[in-house]
């Protein structure tokens, strides 16, 4: 007998029947330490923002800093006090216009499915990136504030009046059509900032209109902006399900 | 698209019924498999748990590539080289108690056989047995069980013909 046959003899002699309770019991905890290893995965919310932190491109902040950074060299220089209310202005928009591109990438590069598929919620990863670049501007704004009120006799009403209200009114122009009904693109957005960009000009520019609004007026528009801004982010978050071409439940939203 | 890939994927979003289809699948592959390194139903058993365990435990990290039998061998093949010394003293006295208390008279020349193929078994280098298991038991292709092993074709086939001499001369001396 050559040692083929041998090993075959031996090979019918060995009768591994599976038992069922075993295999059953391997089905059970095989489902609990694939559970266990996925729990013991979930990171802290500290260690989501710091992830979320790294995706972002940090060029729109380097570009936000580098525009007051313009902005705080130049406008000591400013001969007339006229013209450093129209830069602050359109340094306003502008500083907003720059954190377009990020907030409407999931959209442009059609990313939002993969993104509900993943381990977050479209709306935990929104959020997220929102904090963060509002820590960021906030940072930046404040430090702009400060180095501009040093520099330049302004008041910090002026700055508000200025500067802030501008810039939220861009925000909400920006928050406003990304949670508009119809989608809208990353250039139209930009377009609808220019245009606001463009009225305000106007506005600063016609002293009969700019000296009607007095300061209590500034505040209540300035207040209105700042809800809507509030009301138009907190919509952007809570309607991330639009996005999804299936809800969780499997059934088409249409 | 194989079987495995969907498998693979309905696991990952949870589903229960994908666990069930998953394991049964590979169970008698692999039980067989821990059989054959240690005799002993019992250590077979374990062994074959403590591969799927590990496979799950990794199952997010885990893309696939094609052959998830393959990563499943290369999972057990590696359990029962870690436990091989302890699996080869407590299993062999085992094995022989159990097979002497089962020995009747037609039975007793299959049982001796089996026991003289074990012994030579046994005294094959790792590397060898390992083969032998895979090639003969498994009957695996040469080409899947240079991916599993991680080693070339012709070390496959070289260690294949080696494998069968020294067993040859092993049962020879038994």
């Amino acid at each position: 007998m050559n040692m083929e046959e041998q090993l075959k003899r031996y090979k019918e002699t060995r009768k591994i029947i599976p038992d069922e309770h075993h295999m059953k019991e391997t089905v059970r905890k095989s489902m609990e330490a694939y559970c266990r290893a996925e729990q013991e995965k979930q990171v802290t919310r500290r260690e989501f923002l710091w992830m979320q932190l790294r995706l972002i491109r940090k060029r729109w902040w380097l570009l936000q800093t580098l525009l007051l950074l313009f902005a705080a060299v130049l406008l000591p220089y400013a001969s007339d006090n006229r013209h450093v209310v129209r830069m602050l202005g359109v340094i306003g928009v502008l500083f907003i216009v720059l954190i377009i591109p990020e907030f409407w990438k999931n959209i442009s590069c059609d990313c939002m499915q993969v993104e509900a598929a993943c381990l977050y919620s479209l709306r935990q990863i929104y959020a997220a990136r929102m904090f963060l670049f509002g820590i960021v501007d906030v940072f930046l704004i404040s430090l702009f504030c400060v180095i501009i009120g040093k520099s330049i006799p302004f008041t910090l009403p002026e700055i508000l009046v200025q500067f802030l209200f501008p810039a939220v009114a861009a925000a909400c122009i920006c928050f406003g059509t990304l949670c508009s009904r119809r989608p809208v693109n990353e250039g139209t957005s930009i377009i609808f900032c220019l245009l606001w960009s463009a009225v305000w000009w106007i506005i600063i520019n016609n002293e009969t209109i700019y000296s009607a609004i007095t300061f209590p007026m500034w505040c209540i528009l300035f207040g209105t902006a700042m809800v809507f801004l509030a009301g138009a982010i907190y919509k952007t978050i809570y309607d991330c399900n639009k996005y999804w071409e299936v809800d969780l439940n499997g059934i088409t939203i249409n | 698209m194989d079987i495995d890939f969907w498998l693979t994927q309905k696991m990952k979003r949870g589903d229960e019924n994908a666990f069930d289809v998953f394991v049964r699948r590979h169970y008698e592959e692999i039980l067989k498999y821990c059989s054959y390194h240690c005799p002993d139903t019992s250590c077979a058993q374990d062994l074959t748990q403590e591969t799927f365990l590990r496979f799950f435990e990794r199952l997010s990290d885990y893309r696939y590539m094609g052959k998830t039998r393959n990563y499943l061998y290369t999972i057990a093949g590696n359990l029962c080289r870690d436990s091989y010394k302890r699996i080869r003293e407590s299993c062999l006295e085992e094995q022989s108690l159990e097979i002497q208390n089962s020995l009747h008279p037609p039975e007793t020349d299959k049982l001796l056989n089996r026991l003289a193929m074990e012994a030579a078994l046994d005294r094959l280098p790792d590397e060898l047995k390992e083969v032998i298991i895979l090639y003969y038991f498994q009957e695996l292709k040469l080409k899947e069980i240079s991916e599993i092993l991680q080693i070339g074709l012709p070390l496959v086939k070289y260690r294949v013909k080696q494998a069968k001499k020294r067993l040859e001369k092993l049962l020879r001396e038994e």
